[in-house]
């Protein structure tokens, strides 16, 4: 049995760390909304963005091309694994390298190449047997678009060497201050639009949620064949636009200056850009929120155990105060 | 409907500006364009410069540009830039380190540096430097016609 003063000393330390998990859920807090704005506003260029590729694609006469569209038998599968750079987050880290994990296996007949931004998932799978890159130290502590944009540039670069042909992002989602959604997002090749009026963030969501569905069911074993993959969602979108490739749809004309694919060659490398930009804002948001959350049940298990502990120590010196008040009537019984 | 046109620049940071224009002049790769009410369809890639409108009001604003794309469709002209700046986001110390920054390194060019990029960041800021100096001289109740404000370096008008 704990005496009195080993309590006491115990209450003390477990005020000490509630006062620290009190301390890190509000800047949690403070940072999390900031990451929010940041994040809301970076939303507006992104889908403008979309919209801009998705009318390109639709209203070019001739086929544009360009090596970030370009689609090629997949023998090397590059994953942007998006973790944060410090602990004390809850399951963050762990659910987005789980996550990620579980999306090698499902390459795991192709080559795959790890990219780590953030200190946790670098942490992680250098231990491992795949190759692993990082991102630049200062990437998360200071994120700004022109370091997204030269992560983006890294990646477009050995896309175009060939040193990978495909590349996704692995990264926790932001939903809500309470809910984070772990999401794998096929960044290159830029899967060309099907053509028709097929929106742009819908097209987005679909070429996510089927990536998704690879990784999370087995059913899709030949996930090698991403050319297909792409095939595939193509005609799934169509169909989903009731769209009709016999039948001209309405084709504006646009003026393009200096050039159609000029216009092309400059925007799918922003584009690429702006998805690492907003990938790492989400993550970046919902890790804030994840640690929000974390030292909120981590103060509120505190003031459990500050409760419990104060509860015993005060059971405690009632008793020993009782004690003494028994001896001191037995002694007193004891000399009349 | 047809008498205005509605302007929205977007960059990563954020909406920079959404509103009803009259009349906007911005740098494309090829020179400066004006783009008026019921335009053609129109897609062009941006450099660097100003980019002028005139509001519904008759306010003229502008901003420093950088990069990017415009894209004009029914009476909508959006504007997709890297950076975009109105005169009170500017720092214009800032804007003054980094032009003497990028002009020593064009001055002497040594090993590794991009000159191209070196210039095109001499270019950056000279137009920050201009949009902010042209926004602390600038009478706020005259209406001030565009072609009045020459731009160093860039001859055309840029009608279509």
């Amino acid at each position: 049995m704990a005496t009195l003063l080993e309590l006491r000393r115990r209450v003390r330390s477990v005020k000490n760390m509630r006062q620290i998990t009190r301390a890190m859920k509000l800047v949690a807090g403070a940072k999390l909304r900031r990451a929010q704005d940041s994040m809301l506003a970076a939303r507006p260029y992104s889908e403008k963005m979309w919209d801009v590729l998705g009318e390109l694609a639709a209203n070019s006469e001739q086929n544009v091309t360009h090596p970030l569209l370009e689609v090629r038998d997949v023998k090397r599968i590059t994953a942007v694994v998006i973790t944060s750079d410090r602990g004390l987050c809850g399951a963050f880290n762990t659910n987005v390298i789980r996550y990620a994990t579980r999306a090698l296996e499902t390459w795991s007949d192709t080559e795959t190449h790890v990219v780590a931004a953030g200190r946790k998932g670098w942490d992680h799978f250098r231990r491992g047997s795949i190759q692993v890159d990082k991102a630049d130290d200062d990437l998360l502590k200071n994120l700004s678009y022109p370091r997204a944009a030269a992560v983006a540039r890294y990646l477009i670069e050995l896309y175009e060497n060939k040193e990978t042909d495909a590349v996704y992002l692995i990264y926790n989602e932001f939903v809500s201050a309470l809910r984070q959604n772990l999401v794998v997002e096929p960044l290159l090749p830029i899967r060309e639009l099907p053509f028709g009026g097929v929106e742009g963030a819908t097209f987005r969501q679909a070429a996510r949620a089927y990536a998704e569905a690879q990784v999370a069911g087995s059913e899709h074993a030949g996930f090698g064949a991403v050319g297909t993959t792409a095939t595939a969602l193509g005609e799934s979108m169509a169909e989903a636009a009731s769209f009709d490739p016999g039948t001209p749809t309405e084709i504006i004309d646009y003026i393009y200056e200096p050039s159609g694919q000029a216009i092309i060659n400059e925007l799918l490398p922003r584009f690429a850009e702006a998805q690492v930009f907003q990938a790492l804002l989400e993550s970046s948001a919902a890790e804030h929120a994840a640690r929000m959350a974390a030292m909120d049940s981590a103060t509120k298990n505190a003031e459990e155990l500050i409760d419990d502990l104060t509860l015993t120590m005060n059971k405690l010196r009632q008793e020993a105060i009782t004690n003494e008040i028994l001896e001191v009537v037995g002694g007193a019984a004891a000399l009349s | 409907m047809a008498d205005t046109l509605l302007l929205n620049v977007v960059t990563p940071v954020g909406k920079i500006v959404d509103a009803q224009v009259v009349e906007l002049t911005a740098p494309g790769l090829d020179g400066e364009f004006g783009i008026l009410p019921r335009h053609a369809r129109y897609m062009t890639a941006l450099g660097v410069g100003e980019l002028r409108y005139r509001t519904t009001d008759g306010a003229e604003e502008t901003l420093a540009v950088a990069g990017g794309f415009a894209e004009v469709s029914q009476d909508q002209v959006n504007v997709l830039a890297q950076t975009a700046e109105d005169a009170a986001m500017i720092d214009v110390a800032r804007a003054e380190a980094a032009l003497q920054r990028a002009e020593a390194r064009l001055a002497q060019p040594a090993e590794g540096v991009d000159v191209g990029r070196a210039s095109i960041a001499v270019e950056k800021s000279l137009v920050r430097l201009r949009v902010a100096k042209a926004r602390g001289i600038k009478p706020t109740y005259q209406p001030i016609v565009t072609t009045e404000m020459p731009i160093p370096g860039a001859d055309a008008d840029g009608t279509e």
